[in-house]
């Protein structure tokens, strides 16, 4: 619940103040972005199961994060970024339809 | 404290969410993160869409000139159709016509009239060119037929009486001067006892609608 809430106060805070994003983080923003994405989804599931803890929810979605972030930037030094932003968009994009799938079939019975 | 942690969390990714759509649109700081041949393929692509979007509208420009000379086309065709069904509801009498002319009235208390006299003056009106013809209210067209029924004339099957009133439309001057020639056709009427002619060139003279529409059963128009 708190978490939604903080979603919530965060993209309307956002919405206030426009916050800018350093440039130097610019191509690895999107990326954590889809990856927390994917973290909410499951703890949003979790949840849903009843196997909700918040030391595994904060803890995979700093980690999921911040691992998204840095295989993209180990991509981008190695020269291959565009191609592995793409492989890590696909695999969390996987990741978010089987969690929404899921918490589909808890809120929908179906 | 877990809780706060995550709470903070979700901010963040609330935060980081706007931020990147809101700033994330930028062209140029979009274009400014890219690598350079990445750069090179987009430019690629906006060039090859750039040419692709430059035929496009030259293949809209061809169409929007053939359609609009199309359409100066029908209208003036449209226009042309217009002029010429005019040009028939007039020769044909479907509609009554106003316009300068001559009124003629031919008193005949003798009864000495019959049809051929009255088609003499319709066929001397014609040859002076007289666009519309009309005795008393039965218009005279190429169908109308004139045939003498015992006391009376029959004018396109209408029944006419006198006195005649003759209304032709056309060049007054003419017309007048093609009936009062010596030996004309106002000579030839008035040799019959008691036949008088007045005739007037006016302005405007009203000739009626033949009655009802020419049916045609048999002659249909050949494509």
């Amino acid at each position: 619940m708190i978490v939604v809430i903080s979603l919530a106060a965060g993209i309307l805070l956002g919405l206030w103040v426009h916050p800018s994003v350093p440039p130097s983080l610019q191509p690895y923003l999107p990326m954590a972005i889809v990856a927390a994405l994917d973290g909410l989804l499951g703890g949003g599931r979790a949840r849903l199961e009843g196997t909700f803890s918040e030391k595994v929810f904060v803890v995979s979605l700093l980690s999921n994060t911040t691992l998204a972030a840095l295989i993209v930037f180990i991509g981008d030094q190695l020269g291959v970024g565009g191609e592995m932003s793409t492989a890590v968009v696909v695999v969390l994009g996987m990741r978010i339809f089987q969690n929404l799938a899921r918490i589909r079939r808890h809120v929908f019975r179906a | 404290m877990l809780q706060v942690l995550a709470a903070c969390l979700s901010l963040l990714v609330g935060l980081g969410l706007v931020g990147q759509v809101r700033g994330g649109v930028g062209l140029t700081q979009r274009l400014a993160s890219e690598r350079e041949e990445d750069l090179v393929r987009i430019l690629a692509d906006l060039n090859l869409r750039s040419d692709e979007l430059t035929f496009q509208v030259l293949d809209l420009r061809l169409a929007l000139a053939g359609f609009e000379s199309s359409s100066t086309r029908e209208s003036t065709a449209l226009k042309e159709y217009e002029d010429r069904l005019r040009a028939l509801q007039v020769l044909t009498g479907v509609v009554p016509v106003r316009g300068p002319g001559i009124v003629i009235t031919i008193s005949d208390p003798n009864a000495k009239l019959d049809a051929v006299q009255l088609l003499d003056l319709a066929e001397e009106l014609r040859n002076a060119g007289a666009e519309a013809l009309a005795v008393n209210e039965a218009r005279v067209v190429a169908a109308t037929a004139f045939s003498s029924e015992g006391t009376g004339i029959l004018v396109g099957g209408v029944r006419v009486s006198a006195p005649y009133l003759v209304t032709a439309i056309g060049e007054s001057e003419t017309l007048s001067q093609a009936l009062s020639i010596p030996g004309g056709a106002i000579d030839a009427l008035t040799t019959h006892a008691g036949v008088e002619v007045d005739l007037q060139a006016r302005d405007s003279v009203d000739v009626p609608a033949l009655r009802g529409i020419p049916r045609f059963s048999y002659a249909k128009p050949r494509r």
